[in-house]
């Protein structure tokens, strides 16, 4: 089988060029946004020590000076620090939806106290050395020791805690959107292996780049209907665009041969699959939901709908709700869900903005903020950090208007990959009551925010109003986190940035080699034994 | 309301022409319809007897760009030159430069700028302009004027449409903010590759890389600018005003107007200044039209036989009207440089020398111009056709041996009007006695504590020209007025035989600027 995408040499022969005014607008755009919109500043700030908006004033004043490359690099660097997928610049083609990858998956599981990585999946293309085969034990990385490796790879990315940078890092090492991530800079890697007869040898792996990994919404407002008005390109994402990218390249890597399913549980969506798998006596429904990305959120609600009643159907006694590795999408495309595991009434995240003019402006202009300015105003007098509060799901038509579509009791299963909507979908689960929650991980990944991108800014600001940012040319866009997500309930007022869904310790399950090789045999078990029994 | 009977010229894009048509004027200062004579006149209009002008009605022409303060100057040489110059920064060292060109023209911006605005406004006028560019910047907010300035016209909104940038930016940092404006929708018109040394490309890589040209952008001269420069202009929609006579007064060569064309580049004319330019765009055309001749023999060095004509004379002719006015849509909308329903009634008549319309503009001169109205208002005209316009504020003016009206407002005041011998009166009395006007104009400063920003302030008006050696006036000493120094005599409203002379007497332009008298003959 051929090698997918082109060889990383070629593509990085492509580097895009920006103009002085593409590099300063950039700058001025995400200097403008950063501090008038973006909901998560004082928290950065004060978490991480950064200063992300003098940085950019010492990289706009070396703006024209430096290579395209390093200039891009910087700018990856300020965002990087904030560790918050959901708020950074998307540079220009062909960079814009390119992932880099290698043919061997790296994924880690433990044994005893010690970490083991293996290679879990090998695409046909990577079969460069006879005895690189799934399963055998990685020890090196390039010459460096792997624990070492995936460290530096994790310190390098954006992940919001501990947990989220270890499962972003290990990804990182065959997966790059980049968008998100450096080009690498060596065009192939040296992955030492032992074989099963306990022989290390070493396997060269040539980075690809797949050039465009669609990542916008399925049933979304596009560009077009976007620009003619806020009414036709509502705010509503939660998203890390680079997860979605790295998870679709994943897909198109490494998938492998579809299973048998009953039709009534075969998914007619793309972010969803679902399957009923045979788990002692009585079989279980296995709900993947791979992403929220679906612009038409009623979609996703009745196909949900229809797969549970096949569960039901098929006899299972309960349902595993699989978000792993979501990076999240629409938030009414999760938060509707929630709904139909339960006879209780849903309460959706809420979402506060930062209370500055600019934000101000946004309420003014689109009459779907209105009830954010009231307080925005008022906090310039109170001293107020952020505005109220409230829902973007609306609690009686959106949240609560579809209802209960399955009496089977549930188990979430998440991990530190999941983000952003699905945090947003986790926490409902949590706070709401709905069932218990399971996690390869201590949390969830941790992105608690509406993002907006340089668009949504624009087409809510008035153009000739003084320090109005300007908008982004050239093929990039830049998203920022402006409405910070808060929990509801027992945990009313928590935000989810950095500190996401925590997983009770009992629920945490250690991966395992068999896992990593069977189709998560052990985490689905250790699931099905969390189900609560059938009320 | 009114309406104005003739031969209709509208200038749009069928170049459509009513031979006994009628434009019908609202009372917001537009267009509400254009048809023929024979046609119902449209609701509202039936008790209006139109004006029988007597001759082509056209759109009111637009000088895209101008330097007004300067306009009482006559064509300036330095006389220690001998060769033709380069670039724009040699000829702001020149010694001559200062005492000749920069500070009378500064100095009258401060010690009179009311009269001196009207004065070169009406010399824009009595050629048909009705819109230029270039008017300097103000103290204060002027609130009548003669034409429309673009720098400043602001279309019934409050919105400020156009950036305008006179002196060479030398970095692409400092033109960003400019184009994250125009990202907006504001336009920028720009002096770009004045000049004919190659190394003046430079300018144009700045101005590529600084992110101005696109949509909104007019570039002044680019005589410099050679075919890939001519098709990135055309491909972002922005436009290139084109200063033949100036060119070829200073440099000895004009723009590649062949290339300029052949990528599609829109086309306007600027009359640029009187020191180095024709006196309005009525003029200029007839300049582009020699050109149009033998474009190959208008380039610094001369290029090998490329013949004419290039353009056609309605192509000529809409570089003072449909072209100007489309740049100026593109940021503004429909407002100027076509006569059709919503567009601004600003109107020139001109008289009917031959058949052909656009031949007739080229042809026509200051004489022919019969009458002149902006915004509906009839400002200029013969005497006659402003009475029966209703212009009841009109003045007479002599214009040579030419009688006309015109209403000459005070551009602090537009209920206040000037009379002509108020206007050249004062410039006169400046002349005579420049110590005299330096001292009221100190007095005046000094009793607002010198704070130009003061209501009680004086209008000043600071030109957009370099000082000598090349600094911004409105950057070198803006608090502080220029010393008083001998200025000129005025420059005559009108194509004379001492404008003329002076052209003959000028060697920079190898005798192909000479021809131009033969238009007025």
């Amino acid at each position: 089988m051929s090698a997918p995408g082109v060889a990383l040499p070629t593509f990085a022969s492509r580097f895009p060029h920006l103009s002085t005014f593409e590099r300063i607008t950039l700058v001025d755009v995400a200097m403008d946004v950063l501090e008038g919109a973006y909901s998560h500043l004082r928290q950065k700030r004060a978490r991480y020590g950064i200063d992300p908006v003098g940085r950019l004033r010492v990289l706009r004043e070396r703006a024209e000076s430096v290579s395209d490359r390093a200039f891009l690099e910087e700018v990856l660097g300020v965002f990087t620090e904030l560790r918050d997928l959901h708020t950074g610049v998307r540079p220009p083609d062909p960079l814009r939806r390119a992932v880099a990858v290698l043919p061997a998956l790296v994924e880690r599981y433990v044994r005893g106290d010690r970490p083991v990585y293996l290679v879990s999946k090998l695409a046909p293309w990577g079969r460069v050395h006879p005895e690189l085969a799934t399963g055998v034990r990685v020890t090196h990385w390039n010459g460096v020791p792997i624990d070492d490796a995936v460290a530096r790879r994790a310190a390098a990315t954006r992940g919001a805690n501990e947990a989220a940078r270890l499962a972003r890092g290990l990804e990182s090492l065959s997966v790059r959107p980049l968008a998100d991530h450096l080009m690498p800079d060596e065009h192939w890697v040296e992955l030492t292996f032992i074989t099963p007869d306990r022989r290390s040898l070493t396997a060269r792996l040539p980075w690809r780049v797949l050039p465009r990994v669609r990542s916008t919404p399925t049933g979304a407002p596009d560009a077009a209907a976007a620009a003619t008005g806020f009414a036709a390109a509502p705010v509503n994402l939660a998203l890390d665009p680079g997860g979605e990218e790295a998870q679709q390249a994943k897909r198109e890597l490494f998938a492998g041969g579809t299973s048998r399913r009953p039709a009534g549980v075969r998914s007619r969506l793309r972010i969803i699959t679902a399957s009923v798998r045979p788990m002692g006596r009585t079989p279980v429904g296995h709900l993947r939901i791979w992403s929220f990305l679906h612009g038409d959120h009623q979609a996703v609600v009745d196909e949900c709908a229809r797969l549970l009643r096949g569960f039901e159907d098929a006899g299972c006694r309960g349902v595993l709700v699989d978000i792993r590795a979501n990076p999240g999408g629409v938030i009414q495309s999760a938060e509707r869900l929630l709904q139909l595991f339960t006879p209780a009434r849903i309460e959706p995240t809420r979402f506060a903005f930062t209370p500055t003019d600019l934000t101000a402006q946004f309420c003014r202009i689109d009459p779907a903020l209105r009830q954010w300015l009231p307080s925005i105003e008022a906090a310039a007098g109170s001293g107020e950090v952020y505005s109220q509060a409230y829902p973007i799901t609306d609690p009686d038509r959106e949240a609560n208007g579809d209802g209960r579509h399955t009496t089977l009791p549930s188990v979430l299963i998440v991990d530190p990959l999941c983000y952003s909507s699905a945090d947003l979908f986790a926490a409902g689960w949590v706070d709401n009551e709905i069932g218990p929650i399971v996690g390869t991980g201590g949390t969830t990944g941790a992105g608690g925010a509406n993002v907006w991108t340089d668009h949504d800014v624009a087409l809510r600001t008035d153009p000739d109003a003084e320090g109005s940012p300007a908008v982004l040319e050239g093929g990039m866009s830049l998203r920022v986190a402006v409405r910070r997500a808060l929990r509801v309930r027992a945990s009313a007022g928590i935000p989810l940035e950095d500190i996401g869904v925590a997983v009770p310790e009992p629920n945490v399950h250690a991966t395992t080699r068999r896992d990593l090789l069977s189709g998560n045999h052990d985490l689905l078990r250790f699931t099905v034994d969390r189900l609560p029994e059938r009320r | 309301m009114w309406a104005v009977r003739g031969t209709v010229v509208t200038m749009d894009d069928d170049a459509t022409v009513l031979p006994d048509g009628v434009v019908y004027i609202g009372d917001d200062g537009r267009i509400v319809a254009v048809s023929p004579s024979a046609a119902a006149a449209p609701t509202g209009f039936s008790g209006v007897t139109p004006l029988k002008a007597g001759g082509f009605v056209y759109p009111g022409l637009i000088d895209l760009h101008n330097h007004l303060p300067y306009n009482t100057i006559g064509p300036w040489a330095d006389a220690a030159r001998t060769t033709p110059w380069t670039d724009h920064d040699q000829w702001t060292r020149a010694r001559s430069y200062g005492p000749a060109v920069s500070h009378p023209g500064s100095f009258l911006g401060w010690v009179s700028a009311p009269s001196l605005m009207a004065y070169v406004e009406m010399k824009a006028m009595v050629g048909g302009t009705t819109t230029v560019q270039g008017n300097g910047k103000a103290n204060h907010s002027v609130d009548g004027s003669v034409v429309r300035n673009i720098d400043t016209e602001r279309f019934g909104t409050k919105k400020d449409f156009f950036r305008v940038g006179t002196l060479v930016q030398g970095k692409a940092t400092d033109l960003v903010p400019v184009a994250q404006s125009m990202a907006k929708g504001a336009g920028f018109i720009y002096h770009l590759a004045e000049g004919v040394d190659p190394k003046l490309l430079k300018e144009w890589t700045i101005a590529s890389d600084g992110g101005v040209v696109r949509k909104g952008f007019v570039a002044i001269h680019g005589t410099a600018l050679g075919t890939d420069q001519f098709h990135a202009l055309a491909a972002a929609e922005a436009s290139l005003v084109w200063s033949p006579f100036s060119n070829m007064w200073l440099y000895g060569g004009t723009v590649d107007i062949v290339a300029a064309k052949a990528a599609g580049v829109r086309v306007c004319l600027g009359s640029d200044w009187a020191p180095s330019g024709t006196k309005h765009v009525l003029g200029e055309l007839k300049v582009a039209e020699l050109c149009n001749r033998a474009p190959g023999a208008w380039r610094q060095p001369p290029a090998a036989a490329t013949t004419g004509p290039v353009f056609t004379d309605l192509e000529l002719c809409r570089m003072v009207t449909s072209n100007p006015g489309d740049a100026i849509a593109e940021v503004a909308g429909p407002q100027v440089g076509r006569l059709a329903p919503g567009w601004l009634a600003d109107i020139v008549v001109m008289g009917k020398a031959t058949a052909d319309p656009y031949r007739n503009l080229i042809d026509c001169t200051e004489r022919n111009v019969r009458l002149v109205v902006v915004g509906g208002e009839a400002r200029y005209g013969m005497t006659a056709l402003m009475k029966a316009a209703g212009a009841t504020a009109a003045v007479p003016l002599k214009v040579g041996s030419l009688a006309r009206r015109a209403v000459i407002r005070s551009p602090q005041n537009r209920e206040k009007f000037f009379t002509w011998p108020d206007v050249v009166g004062r410039l006169e009395a400046v002349r005579a006695r420049p110590e005299v006007a330096a001292r009221e104009l100190a007095l005046a400063l000094a009793a607002v504590g010198g704070d130009l920003g003061d209501p009680r302030a004086p209008l000043v008006v600071i030109g957009d020209m370099p000082l000598p050696g090349g600094a911004d006036p409105a950057f070198a000493g803006r608090n502080d007025p220029p010393e008083p120094c001998p200025i000129p005599e005025l420059e005559t409203l009108l194509h004379d035989d001492r404008f003329f002379d002076a052209v003959d007497a000028h060697t920079f332009h190898r005798g192909l600027l000479s021809p131009l008298r033969g238009y007025y003959a």
